[in-house]
């Protein structure tokens, strides 16, 4: 038994060495836990949101195809989705809006305008993320640098909009930087991190301004969030070890990225230190956290516990096992319980039960962690709570005070103390009673622009009432003064809660001594269009002790609607240089600016001033005089409809013109190339059917015209504009003018018309009765056409039909279809419903003439062009044309026939043939018919 | 016009051949980018739109014009086999192409009328 009992316990201790080392490698470049720059930077969003109640938050979420690998369920959604639900603000005091972008290979923003996240709707903008995110992986690489760029730029808008919120960047991806340009080679990422952090971490040079300081200076916190499948990761490291290294050493760079500075594996850029510095921090910028998750269940629990620190939760200590407790002291309003389990129970002191995943107080389920906020409702809510089902390991409970600051400032000015008082209150706006926790502490810290910390002030603090106050002094030269108040409670049972914070900006008031300016800075007109002026006047007051001066440097513009325009602002009035400013005087300075670019919304700047006073001890005081005007675009709606107009018709006109220019050349007619031709002579009864009028049959293979019968004729590769095509069958004969053109429908095919010779009336393969019948459509390929041709003569001499017909078939030859393609053809022409145009054509011929002295114009062979000339295709008489020596035409004029095997005169009512010589035309359908519908 | 040419047996060695699919791969290619043209850049820039309203509703309508080229043309082998579907796709995409475009031809007008 002992020899066993060691044995597992050598299997466990193996086991927990071998998991423990990468582990150990792993924690340094992707820390499980937030660092201490991690925890600042969720400090400082607690504390700004604490303080101004107004936050946009900008999820900027990798869309790369990898996520269908370390993501297959899509549990980031989810996990995006409760992060937003978490973020509601409970009640009207505290304003939180979002907006979204993607990156893979570029940025792309997805939800472009801030929306506000309430009660009401924090649902269903939930939503959005879980319909929308799973559908996100096909952004292509993983180009960290556009995916900032695109966050700073969407922020910087709405920074603009409204100056006072507090912004966070929200930064999810699974992978390291891939900029997708090589497999093997990362110096394009090197160049890229150097874009982001100045420093490119394979040459070690500058890569100038550092595009993650913009977020910092800006005081944008970022959270990066790491989603590292360890399934994925140990994958790849079996499958690909060489990628495995370069993609961890890709991932480890974003710790340095997101929080300033950190460990790095350099493999993949050739850099040898263990860590990098990325871009500028001090105090007075903003911090970044990084959350490292190896699955989305660690991912949603990492996630809710920033978001349950910024909204400011302190973590309270949870301990035993199933069930695993924790305290709630006086002086809690509520609590946050994130449990990582499916079964579990929330039980009061009292042991109720106040939730569980089914019942109770509602919990919310995020990527398999249950999140539940629980009001502490009167005194039998206060003591030990359990939660049942689970162990210590599986909750983290966040207890929140619900208490808040307020501050009155009044006439701060620089080098003078200054009284501050403010008041604690609770979540229902009464004086809170700070008695009931074991210690309160009270502190403010004052800030400078440039060095961050500048001193702490101690205050009094009245814990009955709640009240503070103190005195704080400004320093010489400040033109604003920016400190924090911060109250540290610790209850009863020693929980400390999460420090509450009030930071506080007001503006410093010069001594009497100094000159001023009147009201709180300079505030123009609106700028309107481009040839607008926002015009405005800075009036200088002097003291009222002394003379005074002011020495004004040019406007700085900072913030704009169109970032892209702040270089383009043209001062034609501003002051410049030192102003006197005597006793009891003032002094009016005029200040306008234009801009050829148009914007609308706010834009604020600033005048760089220093007053003096000419008092002897008294030194110059630099301030910012602040420059606020609006802008507003002006478009003429005349001028605009116009060019819409115009680009509209222009669009319309340019895509027809293409479709008619291309209709034209495609309007060629596709004649040679395996054309094969016949031409037949026929009957065309009254009714539309056809039979030969010689009676031939079609070599075995039944009637019609066979395919031997066809013979090589118009061979060329040149597509040709229009040929005439010479008919003959002995007793009659024509032309038949084949003429191409576009069609006048911008999407149709190619126009191609057959017109019949004076005299002779056609119909046609593809029909249709046009100018008496002497015109009729073909297609454009020559192979599928065939036409019929009715002398006028033979309709007029004969009432009611058969008429005597000339039918001139095309084929382009395929010889593996063979006597099939004859037949084929047969067939299409004895069903074509167009046949029935005889009709049509006969009770043309016969109507009254009402202008004979106009007859149909002929057209005019030897006018038609080919392509690009005119060129008349002829008929050639082949040697071994089985018609060319019978019934067919040589040379296009003399006829021949052998004697007895060509009827004399059609067959009608009143003239009767003997069967040998004399065949009379089948009914349609008749399988005798050549063309018939049999086939 | 000669007849020195042994049709028969060239026509008869050819190989079955669809319509081409690049005009429709065309046609789909300039109406994406249009439209992530539209939402990727910010709508003051003129270069942009500019290309977009070059690729829809003209881009779209070349690809067009193409397809029923290469489709007409097609039709002089007997191996040629037409698709009416793909000539479909290229003709709603060119109508799609000019919707597409008019989003362009409004920024253009409005950037052009604010200038």
């Amino acid at each position: 038994m002992k020899k066993l009992s060691a044995l597992l316990l050598a299997f466990a201790l193996s086991l927990l060495t071998l998991s423990s080392l990468p582990a150990a490698v792993a924690d340094d470049l992707f820390p499980a836990q937030l660092t201490a720059q991690g925890q600042r930077a969720v400090q400082q969003i607690g504390d700004c949101v604490n303080s101004r109640r107004d936050l946009q938050v900008y999820y900027l979420i990798d869309g790369s195809g990898s996520l269908k690998e370390t993501d297959p369920q899509n549990l980031r959604a989810e996990v995006l989705a409760t992060s937003l639900e978490q973020l509601a603000p409970k009640d009207e005091s505290l304003k939180v809006s979002y907006a979204v972008g993607t990156f893979g290979s570029s940025f792309r923003p997805l939800k472009s305008k801030w929306t506000s996240i309430t009660a009401g709707n924090a649902t269903s903008e939930a939503d959005w993320f879980r319909k929308t995110i799973p559908g996100l992986t096909g952004e292509g690489n993983t180009n960290w640098e556009a995916g900032l760029s695109g966050a700073i730029n969407a922020l910087a808008s709405a920074k603009a909009a409204d100056p006072g919120a507090c912004q966070v960047v929200v930064w999810l991806t699974d992978g390291g930087i891939d900029v997708g340009k090589s497999k093997t080679n990362y110096s394009y990422e090197g160049e890229s991190i150097g874009n982001i952090c100045g420093t490119n971490p394979i040459s070690g040079s500058g890569g100038g301004d550092a595009i993650i300081d913009q977020l910092r200076s800006a005081k944008i916190n970022v959270i990066g969030v790491l989603l590292r499948n360890q399934a994925v990761m140990s994958a790849l490291q079996s499958k690909d070890p060489n990628g495995y290294k370069g993609l961890n050493s890709a991932m480890s760079f974003m710790l340095p990225i997101v929080e300033g500075n950190g460990s790095v594996d350099g493999l993949a850029f050739d850099y040898s230190s263990s860590s990098f510095r990325c871009g500028s921090s001090n105090s007075a910028m903003a911090a970044g956290a990084e959350l490292v998750a190896s699955d989305t269940l660690q991912l949603g629990l990492q996630f809710a516990r920033v978001v349950a620190r910024s909204n400011n939760g302190a973590p309270a200590s949870v301990y035993g096992d199933n069930p695993a407790h924790f305290m709630i002291d006086k002086g809690v309003a509520y609590f946050d319980a994130l449990i990582a389990s499916k079964n579990w129970k929330l039980v009061n002191p009292k042991g109720e039960v106040i939730s569980s995943p089914t019942s109770g107080v509602k919990a919310a389920l995020s990527a398999g962690a249950y999140l539940v906020r629980v009001p502490i409702r009167n005194g039998a809510d206060q003591g030990e709570w359990s939660i049942q089902g689970i162990s210590h390991t599986q909750a983290d409970v966040f207890l929140y005070s619900g208490l808040q600051l307020k501050i009155a400032v009044k006439n701060i000015e620089a080098g003078k103390p200054v009284g501050i008082s403010g008041q604690v209150v609770d979540k229902s706006g009464n004086p809170a009673d700070l008695s009931i926790y074991k210690s309160s502490d009270i502190r403010l810290t004052t800030f400078n622009e440039s060095s961050g910390v500048d001193g702490e002030v101690p205050l009094q603090l009245n814990p009955a009432t709640g009240t503070f106050s103190g005195t704080f002094t400004p320093a010489k030269g400040m033109s604003k003064a920016t400190f924090d108040v911060s109250l540290t409670l610790v209850t009863q049972s020693g929980t400390k809660l999460s420090p509450l914070t009030l930071q506080v900006e007001a503006r410093v008031a010069l001594p009497p001594e100094y000159p001023h300016i009147q009201g709180s800075g300079l505030e123009l007109t609106t700028l309107t269009g481009v040839d607008g002026v926002a015009k405005g006047t800075l009036v200088l007051e002097g003291s009222n002790l002394n003379d005074g001066q002011v020495c004004l440097s040019n406007p700085v513009i900072k913030i704009d609607p169109t970032p892209s325009r702040i270089n383009g602002f043209k001062w034609s009035k501003a002051g410049a240089g030192c102003i006197n400013v005597p006793q009891g005087k003032t002094v009016s300075v005029d200040y306008e600016v234009s801009n050829k670019k148009q914007s609308t919304g706010l834009t604020t700047g600033a005048i760089p001033a220093v007053f003096k006073a000419t008092v002897i001890g008294l030194e110059p005081i630099g301030q910012d005089i602040s420059l606020t005007f609006d802008s507003k675009m002006l478009i003429n709606e005349t001028k605009r409809w116009a060019i819409l107009i115009g680009l509209m018709l222009l669009g319309l006109a340019i895509p027809l013109g293409i479709l008619y220019f291309f209709g034209w050349l495609n309007s060629r007619i596709m004649w040679g190339e395996g054309i094969q031709r016949v031409a037949v002579p026929v009957w065309i009864a009254a009714d539309g059917s056809l039979s030969r009028r010689d009676g031939k049959l079609s070599d075995g293979i039944g009637a019609g015209a066979a395919k031997g019968e066809y013979d090589w004729s118009g061979q060329a590769t040149e597509r040709v504009r229009s040929f005439d095509d010479f008919w003959s069958d002995g007793s009659n004969s024509g032309t038949v003018s084949v003429k191409g053109r576009a069609s006048r429908n911008p999407f149709g095919d190619p126009v191609v018309i057959a017109t019949a010779s004076a005299g002779t009336r056609v119909i046609s393969s593809l029909g249709g009765f046009h100018n008496g019948g002497r015109e009729g459509r073909i297609g454009v390929d020559v192979g599928q056409a065939w036409f019929v041709a009715i002398p006028e003569s033979s309709i007029l001499n004969s009432e009611s039909g058969p008429y005597e017909a000339t039918a001139v078939s095309y084929l382009r030859h395929d010889a593996a279809k063979g006597n099939g393609q004859a037949t084929d053809r047969n067939a299409a022409m004895g069903t074509n419903s167009g046949l029935a145009l005889i009709e049509n054509i006969a009770a043309d011929l016969r109507k009254p003439a009402v202008d004979s002295s106009k007859p149909p114009k002929p057209p005019k062979p030897g006018k038609k062009k080919n392509g690009k000339k005119a060129t008349a295709v002829v008929m050639p008489a082949v040697a071994n044309d089985p018609f060319s020596g019978g019934y067919g035409t040589n040379d296009y004029g003399s006829t021949s026939y052998e004697a007895g095997s060509v009827p004399q005169t059609p067959p009608n009512s009143t003239t009767s043939y003997s069967a040998e010589s004399n065949p009379t035309p089948p009914s349609s359908g008749d399988n005798s018919n050549p063309f018939g519908g049999s086939y | 016009m000669s007849l020195d040419v042994d049709y028969s047996s060239g026509v008869a060695t050819g190989t079955p051949k669809s319509a081409s699919k690049l005009p429709l791969i065309l046609s789909v290619a300039v109406t994406v980018v249009s439209i992530a043209i539209y939402l990727l850049f910010p709508h003051d820039g003129l270069t942009m739109a500019i290309i977009g309203y070059l690729l829809t509703p003209i881009g779209a309508t070349l690809a067009l014009a193409l397809g029923q080229s290469l489709d007409v043309s097609g039709r002089r082998s007997v191996w040629y086999s037409p698709s009416k579907g793909l000539i479909t796709a290229l003709k709603i995409l060119a109508v799609v192409g000019f919707i597409i475009g008019g989003l362009h031809m409004w920024d253009i007008a409005t950037i052009v009328a604010a200038a």
